[in-house]
């Protein structure tokens, strides 16, 4: 079966800023998330021939891209530790929203973080963010409303 | 969108910018892609040149020398007669001989097939089959019950010698099905007379020990290990090849994705510069329809108009055959077409169409699993080509009314160079 590199490019040069976006959610940073996507793609070029076409190409991509950020993750940026601190000082009017968001955001297990970020970084559908992470469907679903709901309580206050 | 996503979709948003306005760069990343290919091959490199380093240090200060100078593939006892090793059974004879009656390209009639390796593997005897093709030295495993066997691995023994191995992997590819059922993976190869003892090294560092026997070695492990998507610790990564004198030398197998070029031309032996610039060349026999080789029924897929057709045999020394065409496709474009001709294989090959303007057209696929083929065409004004290798040796490839046909090792890099008439460089190719 294999991937052409023609096949390649057009993924990379239509879906690249979701890629990036979602790298930058797991890596914690910009340029490192630009450097992960680049060396999922260069595995991908290495590793073409090998794609079996059971899935879509576009779900082994997202594979690549979630593993390498994955491989290159540090803990949720700022450190969790800092903001926990922080946001002890917050009860004095030291944290703001968004740290509260990325505290609660880096929190969740790492299943609820990826498809998160898979939902809202990349626009993908829940059957997409399935082949993506090769788990069920109605795991998404699920996963997604445990998210949602561990959210919750920040969201509100972000929202206000 | 519920208000709930929608509010989460904002703050997310806060929290990870858009990426939209910063380009992309696809070039990167094919760099990336052959670089880490290159590392991987230098890797292998450094390990044989460390083991080849080594090997000399012995030669000069022991005087054991002579037995590694006989360790080469010009040393094959077994395979002096006519036929290596010990006589096939009569229906193994009668089976290859069938065999060969009904493919298109043929080995000469009367080649005579000897038995190198048996064994029993999952309660079913397998028997490593040799053969002489020309200049080549050719192997096919035999299995009582399993099916689909590929047709021969032959490799020319110019090559084998020139790598200066004391032995060479020449298959590691050949998965033995029963149905749908991957019962064994085989590797299998040739050995000089000083070597006494072939293991195979797994990815995993397992080393398991292959039956050697009438210069040629084979190890068969359960499954399909022949790639590294199919079993990433399992497959095998090298042979470690122990001459009479107790010299290791390890010998690189590639089961991966096929390297493609890796190396520069300039860090690698023969010439770097291309000294003349062809813009494109054609191959005015198959414009003109010429009566070259011998006349060939097309079956090379659909042509609005077909010029010509004809069979040729690049190396005279090999029986492997291409069929060459020129004509226009369904697409309104002048091309050059092939189909590969394969003793053993039943009926015609595969076929492959280039556009008609090019230095040298490449086709690659089939042979040995370790020494794939390289086939194609030149342009009128490439005069010849010559092969060089990671140790300086080189060799010239056969070009046979502008069709030419090579095998190079698949773990090592590799180099090729057309020259033109008066001998300047007008190509060079990594392999």
């Amino acid at each position: 079966m294999g991937a052409s590199l023609d096949e390649l490019e057009a993924a990379y040069r239509s879906s690249l800023p979701n890629f990036r976006r979602v790298a930058a959610a797991i890596v914690g940073d910009r340029e490192r998330a630009c450097d992960a996507v680049q060396e999922a793609f260069a595995k991908a070029i290495r590793k073409r021939r090998s794609f079996r076409g059971s899935g879509p190409l576009e779900a082994w991509l997202w594979r690549l891209v979630v593993n390498e950020a994955r491989d290159n993750a540090r803990p949720f940026e700022p450190p969790l530790e800092e903001l926990l601190e922080r946001g002890e000082a917050r009860t004095n009017g030291g944290l703001d929203a968004r740290d509260e968001l990325r505290v609660a955001v880096g929190l969740l297990p790492e299943r609820q973080r990826l498809v998160l970020f898979l939902r809202y970084y990349a626009d993908l559908d829940y059957a997409a963010i399935a082949d993506a992470l090769e788990i069920a469907p109605g795991t998404v679903a699920a996963t997604l409303n445990a998210a949602h709901a561990a959210l919750h309580r920040t969201l509100q206050e972000v929202a206000r | 969108m519920t208000d709930h996503d929608l509010v989460l979709r904002n703050a997310l948003d806060e929290l990870v910018p858009s990426f939209e306005s910063l380009p992309g760069d696809w070039q990167d990343a094919l760099h990336r892609a052959r670089v880490r290919m290159r590392r991987r091959m230098r890797r292998r490199l450094v390990v044989v040149a460390a083991a080849a380093a080594f090997a000399v240090g012995v030669l000069a200060t022991t005087s054991l020398g002579q037995d590694v100078l006989n360790g080469t593939l010009d040393r094959l006892g077994s395979w002096a007669g006519s036929a290596p090793g010990e006589s096939a059974s009569p229906e193994q004879q009668a089976a290859f001989d069938a065999a060969n009656a009904e493919s298109y390209a043929r080995f000469a009639p009367g080649t005579k097939v000897g038995r190198l390796v048996s064994t029993t593997f999952a309660g079913e005897k397998y028997d490593l089959l040799g053969f002489r093709d020309g200049g080549s030295l050719c192997l096919r495993l035999i299995g009582a019950k399993s099916d689909g066997r590929p047709p021969a691995a032959c490799v020319p023994q110019r090559e084998l010698i020139d790598l200066g191995q004391p032995a060479a992997v020449v298959s590691a590819g050949d998965v033995l099905t029963r149905g749908s059922e991957a019962i064994a993976t085989a590797v299998y190869g040739v050995a000089a007379d000083a070597v006494r003892r072939v293991e195979i090294a797994t990815a995993s560092g397992e080393r398991h020990e292959a039956q050697l026997g009438n210069n040629a070695f084979l190890y068969l492990t359960a499954g399909n290990r022949s790639h590294p998507e199919t079993d990433p610790t399992g497959v095998p990564v090298r042979a470690i090849v122990e001459s009479q004198n107790g010299v290791a030398t390890p010998v690189p197998i590639e089961t991966g994705v096929a390297p493609g070029p890796t190396t520069a031309p300039t860090a690698f032996p023969g010439p770097s510069v291309v000294e003349r610039t062809l813009d494109g060349s054609r191959v005015s026999w198959l414009d003109h329809g010429d009566p070259r080789g011998d006349p060939y029924a097309w079956t090379g897929g659909a042509m609005r108009t077909l010029k010509t057709s004809r069979v040729v045999q690049p190396d005279p020394t090999s029986s492997f055959r291409m069929a060459v065409a020129s004509g226009t496709s369904t697409d309104g474009y002048e091309r050059y077409c092939f189909v590969w001709l394969w003793p053993l294989v039943k009926g015609t090959g595969s076929y492959g169409c280039m556009l008609a303007d090019v230095t040298v057209i490449f086709g690659t696929g089939g042979g040995a699993d370790q020494f794939p083929l390289f086939s194609g065409l030149v342009g009128d004004e490439v005069a010849s080509l010559e092969l060089f290798f990671p140790n300086g040796a080189h060799e010239n490839v056969p070009v046979t009314d502008n069709v030419y046909a090579f095998q190079a090792p698949r773990a090592v890099p590799t180099k090729l160079v057309a020259y033109d008439a008066q001998h300047r460089v007008v190509g060079i190719y990594m392999l």
